[in-house]
């Protein structure tokens, strides 16, 4: 593979908690604690969670949508959290978001066109004739029609606005997209038509994806490496093919079990895990899925958090049973 | 769904570029006529406007609507002469009601669009900025709130001296407060949406933000008030007028006409009766339309 | 009558009136659910999953919904025809129902205890039931209904503990915001199981759940059927979840069931075009980039539907006859396999 296009060191996102009379910081919810990740130029990184596990807040905060509590988000190089908001604007061609709900990540208000064209009118593309040919290009590339161009995005379907969100994203030839969970609100024979859009334009196009999702399948069908997080911390990184081969993680290993696969005849043994994910971070200084580990060993789980360390090759866990 | 996009002249080319907005036009008009009671505010207001800018060249005694008298016919009641009767002086009571109509609405036009245009900046701020900014705008608009708007626009107009300029003026700088908590409720609201964070995402500025994403996005919600609050604003200006702090004789108003039609009602019910139906007609017209405008505008009925 | 039959539904046709024309959801819909079987309802949105199980319990808001045609029998009653008192209590006593968003169908401002007790109370009488749920927690007051309340308090607490709610006697009092998601979706399966039901009808039940937590509530929702005996009717558009569920599937497109037959014919030799691209659109364990294929176009508007068969403008076997020809019936393609498809025919 390339060179490293994003690499994210030590980011931290906490969000005050405030309580009392005088509204108060009284604490904090670690929605991002501390994880590293490195994203190859060219590659599809895909980021596994739950809902509370802080993925979407991670991705978020790579576009510095949410400003992060610390830490450095190095693209190309250059550290995102130390430009100033007009730098980061001009940057922002560079890497685009993709929405989970495409119901509400368009204006109600605008055209299609008018979606489309805003990125290129804000990074100065062209205007007039200019900007409608790029827009009527990118229309076709996501496989609308032409007639679309002056329509409402409520009539549409949610594949059809989920491409013009593509459209939007790829509009200034951003090097990275950033995908929040793209395909998790689309049925699903919907939903693989978009992931072939996605991999057809990867190929295309030469972009870099960061792929968030909580759906596995989907995961490693994108997807060249996998981070997986759980309450804000990373827990097991690895090339796709050997998380689902030789899951390492206890929590990666139950909920590749507790996956239901479209197999009747094919229904592994599932390991349930007990209890949920809490928001409210979890104690200091000790694992943070213990509670629910059904191979915690209460001393040390509870006393020591484990580090992300290097067990195999490329294969990063962060759990005691290996250390 | 699929037009030909061939442009046939300009009016071929504009329809093709906004069929959408046709579309959604012909939904809404649709949906609004769906609903009697909004098409007779229409008729309504209508009925109202006609009669307000054409009034003055077609009713009986144009002179009456200024200082005339005509002792030997004054307090007489409804006759084919005088359709409402007449007053303490001998006026036509059907002129100056209909005079009177014109003055009502574009007072109720100054003081909806000034006291919104008031509101809208400022909720816009407080809504888009937050932090101190918004509590220092807010706690404002709650005092303002908590103070009955009539008696502050009252303390104005009688500072300023009684006259239906002042009393305008009393009105419009009074009438933000519920514009600026409605517009910084939806602004709060729409700034959370995926669409916007989204615009931030393409890099979008500020201004580009507040103005293309997020301030149509809370117009409806202004509009169906600003369409129910015309009718109240007529009445805030009538009640000025009726304490006597508004319109000055002669100038026909219908607050100051039902005040003075009060001495006279044992005996000449229809001096106050007729400003008063006229009034009636105008908030209630503006409220239907209102409601109207919530079925057509409300993004929930959408889709 | 087959005494096993508990579900039958035959040729439903059902019409919504919108403002832009009426909505054919419903076109000649059969369906079968037999006794101790979980029947999983397949479709993309919109493809008339939720009508068709609403309308077992007759819960199709109308108007707008009118029923045009076809019938519809629980346990070899014509539900279609009864009165309304007598559709509360079948709907009270003999069905049980879950939604997929658990937040919305618990009521904020009231105890969780409180809203099991009021729909405990209902799957009795209805003198007895107005009595509860109309004086509500003032009723107390009353010994008969304060007796009649104790009564449902201990079902209450007795459905929870079955859910594994384990501290059940503390949690009962309060309210449903103090829940997580997993959790309340507990408390309205063990709200739902409360009375004597032979069928449940899950809808989309684990759709706002996650992956763990959906692996829980389905556990819970195998061990309640095994224990009560009951028949399940399951919607979902995961399909993996129904292969681990389900005995039979049936496949709607477009207001239309496709297919229908038993779990594995229908994932191992799947015969309509539409269940065989669906099959193909799902990756699954070991697909590789580039495997999977989606359905191209999309689903058709029913305001005004495709003639014929109403999956023809998508599907890659169509032929003339598929456009010309009234919609297919189900034909035979095996024992309890059936499929409506003009390939076949």
């Amino acid at each position: 593979m390339g060179d490293t296009l994003l690499a994210v060191k030590n980011l931290k996102k906490y969000f005050p908690v405030r309580g009392g009379l005088f509204r108060r910081d009284i604490g904090s919810i670690k929605a991002v604690d501390d994880i590293d990740l490195t994203v190859e130029e060219g590659q599809s990184f895909g980021l596994v969670g739950e809902s509370g596990s802080g993925k979407t807040t991670v991705g978020k905060t790579i576009l510095r949508l949410v400003e992060p509590t610390e830490g450095e988000i190095l693209f190309e190089g250059r550290d995102l959290c130390k430009l100033s908001e007009s730098e980061m604007r001009h940057l922002r061609a560079e890497m685009q978001m993709i929405f989970q709900d495409p119901y509400s990540s368009l204006n109600p208000r605008m055209t299609v066109k008018r979606i489309v064209g805003e990125p290129l009118l804000i990074h100065k593309w062209g205007k007039g004739r200019a900007l409608e040919e790029r827009v009527r290009e990118l229309i076709s590339l996501v496989g609308l029609m032409e007639d679309h161009l002056f329509r409402y995005p409520h009539e549409f379907s949610g594949g059809q606005r989920q491409r013009i969100g593509i459209a939007r994203a790829l509009a200034v030839e951003p090097k990275m997209l950033i995908l929040d969970e793209p395909t998790s609100a689309l049925d699903v024979s919907v939903q693989a038509q978009v992931l072939d859009l996605l991999l057809e334009l990867q190929k295309r196009l030469n972009l870099t994806y960061l792929f968030i999702s909580h759906d596995l399948a989907v995961i490693r069908y994108i997807c060249d490496r996998v981070a997986l997080m759980y309450m804000g911390k990373v827990l097991e990184v690895a090339a796709v093919e050997d998380i689902f081969q030789n899951p390492m993680h206890p929590y990666t290993q139950a909920l590749l079990s507790a996956m239901p696969v479209a197999d009747p005849e094919y229904q592994p043994e599932e390991i349930i895990l007990e209890g949920e994910i809490s928001t409210l971070g979890g104690q200091e200084g000790a694992c943070r899925f213990g509670p629910r580990c059904p191979a915690r060993d209460t001393a040390r789980c509870g006393k020591e958090e484990p580090m992300l360390q290097e067990v195999e090759d490329g294969h990063l866990v962060a759990c005691h049973l290996y250390d | 769904m699929s037009v030909a996009v061939e442009a046939r002249g300009w009016w071929g080319r504009w329809r093709a570029e906004n069929q959408g907005l046709i579309e959604e036009w012909r939904r809404s008009l649709y949906r609004f006529r769906q609903s009697r009671l909004s098409v007779l505010g229409v008729a309504i207001i209508i009925f109202l406007l006609f009669v307000a800018f054409t009034g003055r060249y077609w009713v009986p005694y144009p002179d009456d609507a200024g200082f005339t008298t005509h002792v030997e016919i004054r307090l007489q009641g409804p006759s084919r002469d005088n359709l409402f009767g007449t007053d303490e002086y001998g006026r036509d009571v059907f002129t100056r009601t209909v005079w009177a109509t014109q003055t009502s609405l574009i007072a109720g036009t100054v003081i909806v669009l000034v006291g919104g245009f008031i509101g809208i900046i400022l909720g816009g701020i407080a809504g888009y900025f937050g932090g101190r900014v918004s509590e220092v705008i807010m706690r404002l608009t709650d005092i303002m709130l908590a103070m009955p708007g009539i008696f502050l626009a009252l303390a104005i107009t009688a500072a300023l001296g009684p006259s239906i300029l002042h009393a305008m003026l009393a009105l419009s700088i009074t009438w933000w407060p519920g514009y600026c908590r409605l517009v910084q409720a939806q602004v709060l609201s729409v700034r959370e949406e995926d669409y916007v964070e989204a615009a931030r995402g393409i890099g979008a500025s500020r201004p580009r933000i507040i103005f293309n994403h997020i301030l149509p996005n809370c117009l409806s919600a202004i509009m169906v008030k600003a369409s129910m609050d015309f009718g109240f604003a007529v009445l805030s200006l009538a009640a000025l007028g009726f304490i006597g702090v508004g319109a000055q004789p002669p100038v026909p108003e219908w607050g100051a006409m039902i005040s003075k039609g009060r001495e006279f009602l044992p005996y000449g019910w229809w001096y106050s009766t007729f400003p008063g139906i006229a009034m009636f007609l105008t908030v209630f017209g503006f409220n239907i339309l209102g409601d109207g405008f919530r079925d057509v505008l409300d993004p929930r009925a959408r889709r | 009558m087959d005494n096993d039959l508990l579900v039958e539904i035959k040729d439903l046709r059902l019409n919504f009136r919108t403002f832009d024309g009426i909505s054919k959801v419903l076109n000649r819909v059969n369906l079968k659910i037999w006794r101790g079987d979980i029947l999983g309802l397949v479709g993309e949105t919109g493809c008339g999953k939720t009508m068709t199980a609403l309308s077992i319990a007759r819960l199709i808001p109308c108007p707008p919904g009118e029923i045009v045609g076809g019938e519809v029998f629980f346990e070899g009653e014509d539900v279609l025809h009864k009165t309304d008192e007598e559709m509360r209590l079948l709907r009270a006593q003999k069905l049980a129902m879950i939604f997929q968003d658990p937040t919305t169908s618990l009521n904020p401002v009231f105890t969780i205890g409180d809203q099991m007790i009021d729909i405990i109370g209902s799957r009795t009488d209805t003198s007895k039931a107005s009595r509860l749920s109309m004086l509500g927690s003032l009723g107390s007051l009353i010994p008969t209904v304060r007796k009649l309340r104790r009564g449902a308090r201990e079902r209450a607490l007795e459905m929870l503990r079955r859910v594994g709610i384990g501290d059940a006697a503390e949690r009962i009092d309060d309210y449903p915001h103090q829940f997580s998601g997993g959790m309340r979706q507990r408390v309205l399966i063990a709200t739902a199981l409360s009375g004597t039901p032979s069928l449940l009808i899950a809808d989309e039940p684990t759709t706002a759940l996650d992956v763990s937590i959906q692996a829980q509530i389905l556990r819970l929702i195998e061990e309640l059927v095994d224990e009560l005996n009951l028949s399940v009717l399951l919607i979902t558009h995961n399909l993996g979840v129904v292969a681990k569920m389900c005995q039979k599937v049936a496949v709607m497109y477009a207001g239309v069931v496709v297919e229908y037959g038993s779990a594995i014919d229908i994932f191992k030799s799947p015969k309509h075009p539409y269940t065989i691209g669906l099959m193909r659109a799902i990756p699954t364990y070991g697909t590789k980039k580039g495997e999977i294929k989606g359905i191209p176009g999309t689903v058709p508007n029913l305001l005004d539907p495709p003639r014929g068969c109403r999956f023809h403008p998508r599907c890659e076997h169509a032929m003339p006859r598929c456009a010309e020809e009234p919609a297919p019936a189900p034909v035979a393609a095996g024992p309890d396999h059936e499929v409506s498809c003009f390939l076949y025919s």
